[in-house]
């Protein structure tokens, strides 16, 4: 039988991972296909499909990772794109993946892909943790009673996958009718016999299994009475007739259908599981202390500072070293280059190239550890557990917890945390969590405090960068209360989040990340960071004949138009201008963009004159609340429009203005 | 401690114990998701942690799930365990009592 949709030839095979929130499919996903997407320990971690492929025995699948859904009713946009996927594009095979040691729950939408009439092969993950909980199951029996093939694995310790490679092969020969599971309630299945042969022969059904469509009917799926719109109004009074007999019957049918699905699986449950321990308790009495009424959000915030705390006491000693190893290049090349090629070439190589650059990757441990420590916080399991000590006071501005996971997701890079907020049901709600998220500080700030409090606040480096993000979160809490009462007023909508097990962080996957992470921080700076400083080179360079760097320079010039804009915030050199228009394409370049304007100058002492430690502090103020660079206004215009993102631009920027300026100016007040 | 078994209660009103689902025709909207993650009518689920410090946690068979006080104060309950908590004031706070008319009550009552 050739495969849907596949090339027999080519021996091709479409395979879609679909399960719950959490239940391994990324880990599932890097398993087959050898690849390294992000896998974390709570809901949400993939909030888009992502692609790849693998071949096995001759058979080469095109494997598409899916965002977790709990059933096939979407709700927000990462469901929809499964739910979307699943209907249209029809794979020739769909993996259910299970967390095998929560059946009751994964079994409900493993169902309802079967009534979907899809080809399944039901994933047991989490074999590890299924033994160590001393639980068995019954794998053949499970099989016969769903009529599917089952197959357990564990992703992350690479166990069975082999096996289900086999099974996907050997299954891939029987893909030629689909399973029906068939209900207990005979009046149910009458009605769906009826529903079936009313719309099997309709226009209506042309991509859609009848069955699947005339119990997603019973069920009054919202989606689906759309459906039932176009059918001529004979089917769709017959439809509705049908449905309100049902229902005069058993009550309300999408409840006795949900029932039905829920004795089904307690009944595999009892014939196919084996329990032999009682609830493990270590999650619930961490959760009393780390989600305590009083002590969750202050252990929330004391693990922000700890993050920070690994970053720079860590870090630093690394950074020490790229530094020292650094000003020896800058070194090395001058005296190489000097009366061997022209002197503005030496300034390019030593002021541009070693100088921007370098001020820039020096950086590179810190931010290792930042996202290491992130890594770890995301893989225990903590990740929702601070959207749910948050939960209160995010309630309090009009938003839930849920919202404050993409803010978390922006401690590391805002664009990640733009799309995370796809996992939000409402859409203002998500409008106004896209508008905040540039609040939350990325790790391209972090060279910005880094070089500052080192100069400015050598002594309390830490605090002072730990009360740049805690003003971060404040500023995106209140500005979200104000969007909330006025150009986005709306009932916070009710929400339910999923707080997974506590788990050993993955140590591989949590070093990979960072890794991963810091790669990219290093491929920025090979490119649009040495691409900016090329930039800011020539503009220090040019117009032929002027100092490097001078006022008289391009760059002097456009400094100093800005310059003026800044002195309310203490702030009186053109330098900062330019950075702070600089900074605008990527944050990172910010301090590339000081250490290129001075050349071989001193930056220490050369921020020295610019500032003051209370400027200096309005300055990292500015930079941590201005318009987002690039890469995040981009993700803002494709997820809410470019009005959104031009928006988003402005007012951050005014905002930022008038913080950095009150702080400057109260702060004199005291300080002198 | 009481135990209010005859009772009806809004979910956010327990603070600690086990109850069954009664009604969940209040978050008609939700009620597709909330059957898939297994909140139905008549299952079985157990408060770990009342909404009064914020959230609610909730058992549902091995699932810890977080539930908003908005979502939870629409859920009608009824305690199953003798050894039920309520929060300040939620015994008295009775669903029946509290939010519904007479024909609701009679519905309840008659579970019609």
């Amino acid at each position: 039988m050739p495969l849907k949709g596949a090339s027999v030839e080519e021996n091709v095979i479409d395979i879609a991972l679909a399960g719950n929130p959490n239940v391994g499919k990324t880990a599932v996903f890097n398993a087959l296909t050898g690849m390294h997407q992000k896998i974390g320990n709570w809901p949400g971690v993939t909030i888009e499909k992502k692609e790849g492929v693998f071949s096995f025995a001759g058979i080469k699948a095109k494997v598409v990772d899916l965002p977790g859904i709990y059933g096939l009713n979407a709700f927000s946009l990462d469901e929809r794109i499964s739910r979307d996927y699943l209907v249209t594009s029809k794979p020739d095979l769909v993996l259910s993946i299970i967390d095998s040691t929560n059946l009751q729950r994964n079994l409900y939408l493993t169902l309802e892909l079967i009534e979907m009439g899809l080809n399944i092969i039901v994933v047991l993950n989490m074999q590890d943790e299924l033994e160590a909980k001393n639980i068995s199951i019954d794998t053949e029996g499970m099989a016969k009673k769903l009529g599917v093939p089952v197959v357990m694995i564990s992703a992350l310790k690479h166990t069975g996958i082999k096996d289900l490679k086999e099974k996907i092969v050997d299954y891939r020969g029987k893909i030629s009718s689909k399973t029906e599971r068939k209900f207990n309630d005979q009046r149910i299945e009458e009605a769906i016999r009826k529903i079936e042969s009313l719309v099997s022969h309709s226009d209506i059904c042309n991509e859609l299994d009848p069955r699947w469509l005339s119990i997603k009917l019973i069920e009054r799926d919202p989606e689906y009475k759309l459906v039932l719109e176009r059918a001529s109004s004979g089917i769709k009074g017959a439809v509705d007739q049908i449905v309100s007999d049902l229902e005069k019957s058993v009550g309300d049918a999408s409840v006795s259908i949900a029932q039905e699905r829920y004795r089904f699986i307690q009944e595999i449950e009892t014939d196919c599981v084996k329990k032999n321990t009682v609830r493990a308790d270590f999650t619930d009495r961490l959760d009393r202390i780390l989600t305590n009424r009083w002590l969750g959000i202050p252990i929330f915030f004391f693990l922000m500072w700890l993050t920070f705390q690994v970053t720079f006491t860590v870090g630093n000693f690394f950074l020490e070293q790229i530094e020292i190893g650094f000003e020896w290049l800058s070194e090395s090349a001058t005296s190489l280059l000097v009366g061997n090629v022209p002197e503005i070439l030496v300034s390019l190589v030593s002021d541009g190239i070693i100088g921007g650059v370098g001020s820039v990757m020096v950086f590179v441990p810190n931010i290792f550890f930042l996202f290491l420590m992130i890594g770890v916080l995301e893989s225990s399991g903590y990740m929702s557990r601070a959207a749910f000590v948050m939960d209160r006071l995010m309630h309090k501005i009009g938003l839930h917890g849920k919202s404050f996971i993409p803010m978390i997701i922006g401690f590391g890079c805002t664009v990640p945390a733009v799309m995370a907020t796809r996992t939000l049901e409402s859409r203002k709600d998500r409008l106004i969590t896209i508008l905040v998220s540039p609040f939350m500080s990325c790790s391209a700030r972090l060279p910005i405090y880094l070089t500052f409090t080192a100069i400015f606040f050598s002594k309390h480096q830490s605090t002072i960068v730990f009360s740049i993000y805690v003003i971060g979160i404040v500023a995106a809490i209140g500005m979200a209360r104000l969007f909330k009462s006025t150009i986005l007023k709306g009932e916070s909508s009710p929400f339910v989040l999923e707080l997974p097990p506590y788990r050993p962080p993955m140590v591989k996957e949590t070093l990979r990340f960072a890794g991963s992470k810091s790669l990219m921080f290093l491929k920025r700076a090979g490119t649009i960071i040495f691409i900016v400083v090329l930039v800011i080179w020539a503009l220090a360079s040019f117009p032929a004949g002027v100092e490097y760097g001078s006022r008289e320079s391009y760059a002097g010039v456009i400094g100093s138009a800005v310059a003026p804009l800044m002195k309310p915030m203490g702030i009186d050199n053109w330098e900062s201008g330019v950075a702070v228009l600089m900074g605008g394409l990527a944050k990172e370049v910010v301090v590339g963009t000081y250490q290129t304007l001075i050349g071989e100058g001193n930056l220490e002492l050369t921020l020295n004159e610019y500032f003051t430690p209370l400027s200096a502090y309005a300055f990292m103020l500015f930079t941590l609340l201005y318009m987002p660079c690039v890469a995040v206004f981009g993700a803002i215009w494709k997820e809410a429009g470019v009005k959104w993102a031009l928006f988003t631009a402005i007012y951050t920027t005014v905002f930022a203005f008038i913080v950095a300026s009150l702080v400057f100016r109260i702060g004199s007040l005291f300080l002198g | 401690m009481s135990s209010k078994g005859s009772e009806r209660f809004f979910l956010n009103n327990v603070r600690w114990g086990r109850c069954r689902i009664v009604d969940l025709s209040g978050c008609e909207t939700q009620k597709s998701k909330l059957r898939s993650i297994g909140l139905i009518e008549s299952a079985v689920v157990e408060v770990m942690r009342g909404s009064a410090e914020g959230m609610l946690i909730l058992l549902i068979g091995e699932s810890r799930m977080g539930l908003s006080n908005s979502l939870a104060s629409r859920i009608v309950v009824e305690p199953i365990d003798e050894r039920i908590r309520f929060v300040d004031g939620g015994e008295e706070n009775n669903a029946v009592k509290g939010r519904f008319g007479r024909r609701k009550r009679y519905r309840y009552r008659t579970g019609w």
